[in-house]
């Protein structure tokens, strides 16, 4: 009973130091924006994601760090932080690229402030999910974020015709679905001549019949939500003041016109697209 | 008897007793089919009108279910442009971006009904706007038909029938088209009027009000 006694003595105040230690560094000193980052990416692709920290403390010695899980191919930038007041906001930037070989699924991990002498963890760490996908034939180039709307006709990194953020757009958003991908990109791909300021004068109407084809081939594939789909990613490629008064000057032309499409049966659309089409 | 012959004699009952819209529905007296136009409103682009051509199809298709007047159907696009520079679409954009402070993808979204924009204030702007624009689009219905009418006559001399969809401000253009088609023809054309704006439907009409 004595020794039962000594023991409670000892580990009661221990126990209650360690559950104040633990709540004194849960004390949130950190908000991140966004509060978590949920990524999904193709393997071998490049990750470029920029984050804001904001401290409600001050804070000095201040280092980032990811989760081992994302250490082999995940980096941040800055690799040592400056001293901190309360109020104060910095940019952090997490790059890298997922090998190739990268099993397929969820990582999660957490990217986390670590300050002062002791280097403790500041709360709170940014929880990371980073859905990994297989890789294909239409692997995407990386976003090209605001640069990729400084010019009409953005950025095409790897120079297959169609802007990278539409690229992105087109296969993230309609993701195990081929066929619908093969042919909103080639609808996107005329829609674009649209807003070209060096295509040439006098073809709107060819390049309208063009573009009425490609649609038939979309409706072919997408059905119940074929007007939203088609709506939206219009607004996707003609995302810029700059690019919408081109293509309402494209538009200008085609006033009276009359336009035939395919002229293909609804049943027969699949000939209006340019591609080979996956077995469903 | 020739296909002239015959379409008079079956538009006339056609117009008498059928309703508009069960009156594209082809008819095998008109073995060459039906070509039927979507004629879209204000504040369309002709991109959007190919949208819009493309769900009336698979509307009227789904209602069809398997009748084979399907076959004797095609849908085309006879594009308004009912905004023209001066007052149209470019001011609607101008006016949206002094709203939301910036331009954004939204414009589309907004423009295309995805998109309502609960803000009251920006309710106030563009509102009273579009409807200042659309009231200018109608006084300037007199626009370029003449391509519409050329190509309505020549279907119908093919012995096709026509008939325009027409949507909101494309009535007044629809309405003007068909005062140019051939008058021996003009039996094998008809219009059907959704959301008309105008005080009248060129030819025999029912309405829901």
């Amino acid at each position: 009973m004595g020794f039962t006694k000594s023991v409670l003595l000892f580990a009661t105040p221990c126990l209650l130091s360690f559950v104040v230690a633990v709540s004194v560094q849960a004390a949130a000193t950190i908000e991140w924006d966004p509060e978590r980052l949920s990524i999904r990416q193709t393997q071998g692709s490049i990750i470029n994601q920029t984050l804001t920290v904001t401290f409600s403390e001050d804070a000095v010695a201040l280092t980032p760090l990811v989760t081992p899980s994302f250490e082999s191919w995940l980096t941040v930038q800055p690799t040592m932080l400056p001293d901190m007041q309360a109020g104060q906001s910095l940019q952090i930037k997490l790059s890298g690229v997922i090998p190739a070989d990268e099993p397929l699924g969820i990582q999660r991990g957490v990217l986390q402030i670590r300050s002062g002498v002791n280097q403790s963890n500041l709360a709170k760490p940014i929880p990371i999910a980073i859905t990994i996908i297989e890789s294909s034939s239409d692997s995407l180039p990386p976003d090209p974020g605001e640069e990729g709307k400084l010019t009409l006709m953005g950025i095409d990194s790897d120079g297959d015709g169609l802007r990278d953020d539409v690229q992105r757009y087109i296969y993230l958003t309609y993701l195990d679905q081929a066929n619908v991908q093969r042919a909103l990109r080639q609808f996107s791909l005329s829609l674009q001549k649209t807003i070209d300021p060096l295509r040439a004068v006098g073809t709107e109407r060819e390049l309208a019949r063009e573009i009425g084809s490609d649609i038939d081939c979309v409706s072919y594939f997408v059905d119940e939500s074929f007007y939203d789909t088609v709506q939206l990613l219009q607004a996707e490629v003609i995302n810029t003041y700059d690019r919408t008064r081109q293509h309402l000057a494209y538009d200008k032309e085609l006033s009276g016109g009359i336009f035939s499409a395919s002229g293909l049966r609804p049943s027969e659309r699949y000939k209006a697209c340019d591609f080979e089409i996956a077995p469903q | 008897m020739n296909c002239k012959t015959r379409m008079l004699q079956v538009a006339l009952y056609s117009y008498l007793s059928l309703l508009p819209v069960s009156w594209a529905y082809g008819d095998p007296s008109y073995p060459k089919g039906t070509i039927v136009f979507y004629g879209n409103g204000v504040f369309t682009t002709a991109t959007q009108a190919e949208f819009s051509r493309v769900e009336l199809e698979k509307r009227v298709f789904r209602e069809l279910g398997n009748s084979g007047t399907k076959s004797l159907l095609t849908f085309k696009v006879a594009y308004n442009r009912t905004h023209e520079a001066t007052h149209g679409l470019l001011d609607v954009l101008e006016a949206f971006i002094q709203a939301r402070q910036s331009f954004s993808i939204h414009f589309w979204h907004w423009l295309a009904g995805l998109d309502t924009f609960g803000d009251p204030g920006f309710q106030a702007i563009m509102y009273p706007l579009m409807a200042e624009l659309a009231e200018k689009a109608a006084l300037q219905s007199n626009a370029n038909v003449q391509e519409h009418v050329d190509k309505y006559n020549e279907l119908l001399l093919e012995c096709k029938r026509v008939v325009v969809v027409a949507h909101s401000q494309g009535n007044f253009y629809a309405n003007t088209a068909a005062t140019g088609i051939e008058p021996s023809l003009a039996n094998a054309f008809g219009i059907v009027s959704v959301a008309n704006p105008a005080s009248l439907v060129a030819g025999p009409y029912t309405t829901l009000f």
